[in-house]
């Protein structure tokens, strides 16, 4: 029912982006795929949120010309089913823009809605990227504390072995002088 | 299993290819050894480091390099690699004050986001063969080594360094957009 070729290649990028913290430059390129083969098929793409909370906003069919469509119908059946496709894309536009599916209309929503949404969207993937940064961050600290922690201790057993080797070797070979020398430069 | 920290911070990635150590680096501000990740403030970090490497040969010469792979901010780094810090034929096992220092040391100011600021050290093929770019910002660690023949890097080390009144990374207050 949804074109095959355009899920797939959501999935796919969701996949390999979700898998534990990403870097930025990933995600960032991602997005840009993403946003850029949502220019080229479709106007306006409804949010996996927007459209969770009621106010979908449906694309126009690419048979007529932008904002004026209002004959569609939407297959209910369809939408249920792929729900659960929808919630593992949390966060990335989907393009429901299809040739021939009919749409039911729902809000309109105005164009000012629609600007806030984008920031709303913008902010949340910044948002995602950065706390990935600060995990990878704090991972990679503890991580080279553990690292040297288990070298200074090599170290440390290595130098101790060391320092008693040479005690039991020194004791034998100067003997220590208990009393005080008067030098040259005495003052008497 | 244990990643190594540099490429868990995407050091190996973003600004060298993975390498394999050679030689000992160790980079002290105020007599303080920076371990890799650690954080360091600007003002901390205002005056060059005393940095002391290994390598057994005096005969061979080394370039260090200090790049600020997220500049101006670490979302969006349009000025990848910013350059702080180039010092030249430096003999082994001596320290960056027997180089010479072809871009001086420009204390890191970030003004947002916490930056990975970056060592390199590379082994140059001989002496007087690497030269100094002419903008710090927009620098390339990897076409610099391909350019002047440094090859892959001998050692690097890293750390995090946000503005002096930064937050730690933790908001206080809930910022609403």
């Amino acid at each position: 029912m949804w074109p095959p070729k355009q899920h797939k290649n959501t999935t796919n990028k969701v996949i390999s982006s979700s898998a534990s913290s990403s870097s930025p430059k990933n995600m960032e390129e991602v997005w840009k795929d993403i946003t850029l083969t949502n220019i080229t098929t479709s106007h306006q793409t409804p949010l996996l949120q927007d459209f969770l909370s009621g106010s979908f906003k449906p694309p126009p069919p690419p048979s007529n010309n932008s904002g004026t469509s209002k004959n569609a119908a939407i297959d209910v059946n369809s939408i249920n089913g792929n729900m659960g496709l929808l919630y593992t894309v949390a966060g990335f536009q989907l393009s429901f823009n299809k040739p021939g599916l009919e749409m039911k209309t729902y809000d309109q929503q105005q164009p000012n809605n629609g600007g806030r949404a984008d920031r709303r969207r913008k902010r949340m993937i910044k948002n995602r990227e950065s706390a990935a940064r600060s995990r990878a961050r704090k991972k990679a600290y503890t991580e080279e504390l553990e690292l040297e922690v288990a070298e200074l201790v090599k170290e440390n057993e290595k130098l101790r072995r060391e320092h008693a080797e040479m005690r039991l070797r020194m004791t034998g070979q100067f003997p220590i002088k208990a009393t005080l020398q008067r030098c040259a430069t005495a003052p008497f | 299993m244990s990643v190594d920290p540099l490429i868990m911070e995407r050091v190996v990635g973003d600004v060298v290819d993975p390498f394999t150590k050679l030689v000992s680096l160790r980079v002290f501000y105020n007599n303080r050894l920076v371990v890799n990740g650690t954080e360091l403030r600007p003002s901390a970090i205002a005056a060059r480091p005393r940095v002391d490497f290994g390598g057994d040969d005096f005969r061979e010469f080394y370039t260090l390099v200090m790049v600020d792979p997220d500049a101006p901010t670490p979302a969006n780094p349009t000025l990848r690699e910013y350059l702080h810090w180039l010092v030249t034929d430096i003999p082994a096992s001596t320290s960056a004050d027997f180089g010479r220092e072809l871009i001086c040391y420009e204390n890191p100011r970030p003004i947002s986001g916490i930056h990975r600021m970056v060592f390199v050290l590379f082994r140059q093929l001989g002496r007087d063969t690497v030269y100094s770019p002419n903008m710090r910002q927009n620098f390339n660690t990897r076409e610099f080594a391909t350019q002047y023949n440094l090859g892959s890097p001998v050692a690097a080390v890293y750390f995090n360094c946000q503005r002096d009144s930064g937050t730690g990374g933790r908001r206080i207050r809930p910022e609403n957009y």
